[in-house]
């Protein structure tokens, strides 16, 4: 069961779900014992709960009576009354800081120019038992509801507190007076730093600015809100007096706190979603991640051969980063080396000659073995320009399910989205599918000579109800399906938070889905977004059996990374199904290492089946594998293993070495890769010969990703991390930055710094 | 389950059948148990509760534009609910200041320990369950606690709750699972 089916059976348990996804939850029930249990093991303590906290509560009869004889006598409020004019069309702004700074003026006006107005409804107000604070009954607490725009509200407050200013001369007698002001000052005090809290620019005296938490601030604050008005010198005494006294309100509302919560979820994402969004903490308790053993040295006389698919991901750089930038260290599962290395481009030649890409291999000294050699191989995708490419048919598939209802989600997935819009050239089509407690099509296939039109579908894109992952898949793909464009970009953009595949659908019936969708030529891309119930392997999962790449957007830059700087690799696949194979020289290699890769193992005879999935590489892609190799003769990190007990050491070894063996080659590099819509495989082979490079005189580019490699090695508190240390790292990558014009090496930098310090604690 | 929707003390044959007033005292049928149970749970005094919703209604008796003004039908009912707790929520807030000043020992009386001894009455165990649910809930996150305020001690529905909120159902769903199963584990564990 996941999190959203188990969301259902909570509303269900509540009895919340509409009459139709009633029934159906019903059904499922029937047939799931432990869904059953769930559902009634919730629903009983649902009752407990309700039972033990719920209250009973009303009116005293007393009160309701005196309130049934006065709202039987209300008489319809005329807009003739001179103030209540300037109330029509205000709105309630619902929680929210805002408010309750809007109160803390308002409070203050109001209270002036109804003492003048009370005599109308004084009677009836007598007849029922007093309110203790009367007064105060009159307040209007006045905000534009919706725009989330508390300074407009306070603007108009004080049009309205200057207004009544004149009233002050009429005002009631002094001692009344003298309280009344007292309290004004407080409430302006406590309204200021409300006030500064906001995002708009506050238009007046520059409050917002000097206004901080302390008391004096907040004081001198609601003297400047006073200046305004008009009547600072009565009230400046009072003010001053208030320095001594405790603060306004003891102990906070929870429904105080709550509006500020409320305001920052709905006023700040909606409006800009910051650089490298701010994050809260949030427990990675629900987050999922698939530990996989590491590679360990293999022998190379009983395991010559190496075979992996290639893996373009990135994702996990981008999940370690944002841990890191949380302070935590992240978890080991998450630290996928080859996703680390790959997260850089490296400057590979590009392809020339009959291959869509390159391959290049260098060798140098292991900066964490000094016995050991680092071999790196590096695939260059050719670049395609954007008149080039292909016309694409891409459809969206959005998850907008409660729980993308943040900050760093939803508002951060729709401007990605309009990021990547603007790369869309006019032969492009776009659909929008959402999938939710029902999956829709927000938006049909669209051209993008329709920008407007897309970008509209996009910002009106809401979060709510649970998710069904697989039903907004299958529309996705047969959306995507119906504008196929033949030789063109055919792919499905799936943006979510992971937490889905639920309902009834188990992640083999998923997985078994993409495999089959992903043979219609539609590929697939994973953009994962947001935090806290992160289900990482299901989304690499997807990726990989659906012919696409997976990648975690933290942030806007991250997005520009992906879907702007990247779009071209993200979008165009020049070659599918690309497997590596490494034959060592048993003569030069004793024992070999693949780094990172763990989860893209293949058989050695995979290599040659092209009926064996791979993974795919796109337009400009660059793909860095390390190998950490033992040169016969090292000392071996892992002892060898013991004699066979059963037959003579020498049927372990190879009969005769074939005279290739004495060409002093360290390995051949072989790769099988297919043409996006080939069936058949074409095979590349690089022979390499080790030339006892330092590793001061290898090239920046290795030095850098081979710093990358260790931060991973060391966050992962690898096995194998030798002499690793974060100084290296931090000696290796400061060598290896060049040029760093997107400033990506310069951050890995940083994030090196920010992971020593959370590994020392 | 406490689900009636109106108040039984109010005789439908004293409401006056005229429109201008049978919405207000449609509204205070409908809105007077789910109003005084809100505010309790926000300031936690019921007299002073109970002065917030009066005070509410007062108001609402002189809004000259009101949300679903003059109907008594239950669309233009629930229409008022955003209306009624944002009302009623920033009285309580403004009653609460007012109060704390007034009477600064009173919050902190409150707010003592009370005494943990065991009680081998019924009574007292109901209320020492009640007890341990309420420091639950006041563990959770703070959006949480106030669904779950508004839920369960409010008795709302998920549509009357974002009406109130202005979250979306969908969002507060998910929020009240996620608090509800947080609430059963750590329930489970304690008593296990």
């Amino acid at each position: 069961m996941n999190q959203d089916f188990q969301s259902k059976l909570t509303a269900w348990a509540l009895k919340e779900l509409p009459p139709e996804e009633q029934t159906a939850v019903e059904a499922a029930l029937a047939e799931q014992p432990e869904a059953r249990a769930y559902a009634e093991d919730t629903r009983a303590f649902c009752a407990l709960l309700q039972e033990a906290v719920g209250v009973e509560a009303e009116l005293t009869a007393e009160q309701r009576e005196a309130l049934i004889r006065q709202l039987s006598a209300a008489e319809v409020p005329t807009p003739v009354v001179p103030f209540a004019a300037k109330r029509q069309g205000y709105w309630w702004l619902v929680g929210g800081l805002g408010a309750a700074a809007a109160a803390g003026l308002a409070l203050w006006a109001g209270g002036w120019w109804k003492g003048g107005e009370v005599g109308a409804g004084a009677d009836v107000a007598q007849r029922m038992p007093a309110p203790r604070e009367r007064g105060a009954v009159e307040v209007e607490t006045q905000a534009r509801q919706g725009q989330g725009m508390p300074s407009l509200a306070v603007v108009e407050d004080r049009q309205q507190a200057a207004s009544a200013a004149p009233l002050v001369a009429a005002a009631p007698p002094a001692a009344e007076s003298v309280a009344q002001k007292e309290e004004a000052v407080s409430r302006l005090a406590a309204a200021a730093p409300a006030a500064a809290n906001t995002p708009n620019n506050w238009s007046y005296d520059g409050v917002a600015a000097e206004a901080s938490e302390t008391l004096a601030a907040r004081n001198r604050a609601g003297a400047a809100l006073a200046d305004a008005s008009g009547v600072v010198e009565e009230l400046r005494a009072p003010a001053a007096e208030r320095r001594a006294e405790p603060a306004d309100a003891g102990r906070p509302l929870p429904g105080l706190a709550w509006g500020r919560e409320r305001f920052e979820a709905t006023a700040a994402p909606e409006s800009v979603v910051p650089e490298r969004a701010a994050v809260r903490f949030v427990p990675p308790a629900q987050e999922s991640y698939e530990d996989v053993p590491e590679n360990p040295f293999t022998a190379v006389p009983s395991a010559p051969l190496s075979t992996f698919s290639i893996d373009v991901d990135t994702a996990a750089y981008a999940n370690v980063r944002r841990f890191l930038n949380q302070g935590q260290r992240p978890p080991r599962a998450a630290v996928r080396l080859e996703e680390l290395v790959n997260y850089f481009r490296y400057d590979y030649p590009p392809p020339a000659g009959e291959h869509p890409f390159s391959v290049t291999v260098d060798i140098a000294d292991c900066p964490w073995q000094p016995h050991h050699r680092l071999a790196r191989i590096g695939l260059k995708g050719k670049e395609i320009v954007q008149e080039e490419r292909p016309a694409a048919n891409l459809v969206f598939l959005i998850d907008v399910s409660g729980s993308m209802d943040e900050p760093h989600k939803l508002p951060l997935l729709k401007q990605s989205l309009l990021m990547l819009l603007d790369q869309l050239k006019a032969s492009d089509t776009v659909a929008l599918v959402t999938y939710a407690g029902q999956s829709g099509v927000a938006l049909p296939a669209t051209s993008c000579e329709q920008k407007d039109v897309i970008r509209a579908a996009i910002e009106a894109l809401t979060a709510g109800g649970s998710t069904n992952g697989a039903s907004g898949i299958g529309l996705a793909y047969q959306t995507a399906r119906q504008q196929f464009k033949p030789g063109g970009v055919n792919r499905v953009l799936l943006a979510t938070d992971g937490d889905f595949n639920v309902g009834l659908t188990d992640r083999q019936g998923l997985q078994e889905l993409i495999t089959r969708e992903a043979k219609s030529g539609v590929f697939l891309t994973v953009l994962g977004f947001g935090m806290g119930n992160l289900k990482d392997s299901t989304m690499e999962m997807l990726a990989d059996k659906g012919n696409g790449h997976y990648a975690y957007i933290d942030s806007l830059s991250e997005a520009r990374k992906v879907l702007h700087e990247q779009l071209h690799g993200s979008l165009v696949t020049i070659a599918k199904d690309v497997k590596i194979q490494v034959e060592f020289n048993p003569a030069v290699v004793s024992s070999y290492r693949l780094l990172g890769y763990e989860n893209r193992l293949l058989a050695k005879q995979d290599f040659n089946d092209d009926r064996k999935d791979a993974g795919e590489i796109g337009a400009g892609h660059t793909v860095t594998a390390f190998y950490e190799l033992v040169p016969v003769g090292a000392p071996t990190v892992p002892p060898p293993v013991d004699p066979l007990k059963y037959q003579p050491a020498a049927a372990q070894e190879a009969p005769a070495p074939k005279p290739e063996a004495a060409s002093g080659e360290t390995m051949t590099v072989k790769l099988r890769y297919k043409a996006p819509d080939g069936e058949k495989s074409q095979l590349l082979e690089v022979p390499v010969t080790d030339t006892g490079a330092q590793l001061a005189a290898s090239s920046p580019d290795f030095q850098f990703a081979a710093s990358v490699a260790m931060f991973g090695l060391l966050l992962k508190d690898s096995a194998y991390k030798g002499e690793a240390d974060w100084e290296k790292a931090r000696q290796l990558a400061l060598a290896g930055k060049g040029p760093d014009p997107e400033g990506w090496r310069g951050e890995f930098i940083q994030l090196l710094e920010k992971a020593r310090g959370v590994t020392a604690r | 389950m406490r689900g009636e929707r109106t108040t039984p003390h109010i005789l439908m044959s004293q409401l006056p059948q005229d429109p201008p007033q049978a919405w207000l005292l449609a509204a205070l049928a409908r809105y007077e148990r789910p109003l005084v149970r809100y505010a309790l749970s926000l300031c936690g005094d019921l007299e002073q509760a109970r002065d917030a919703v009066q005070d509410t209604f007062i108001k609402l008796s002189r809004e000259p534009q009101p949300p679903g003004r003059g109907a008594v039908s239950p669309e233009a009912l629930e229409a008022l609910a955003p209306w009624l707790f944002t009302v009623c929520k920033n009285r309580v807030i403004d009653l609460h200041r007012k109060h704390s000043r007034l009477v600064p020992m009173d919050t902190t009386t409150l707010e003592q320990p009370t005494a943990d001894a065991e009680a081998p009455d019924a009574v007292l165990r109901e209320k020492e369950t009640a007890q341990q649910l309420r420091a639950l809930i006041r563990a959770l996150p703070e959006k949480q606690q106030q669904l779950i305020q508004l839920k369960f001690q409010a008795g709302l529905s998920y549509r009357e709750i974002a009406a109130t909120t202005g979250l979306n159902p969908g969002t507060i769903g998910w929020l009240i699972h996620q608090a509800v199963q947080t609430l059963r584990e750590q329930w489970a564990r304690l008593n296990a």
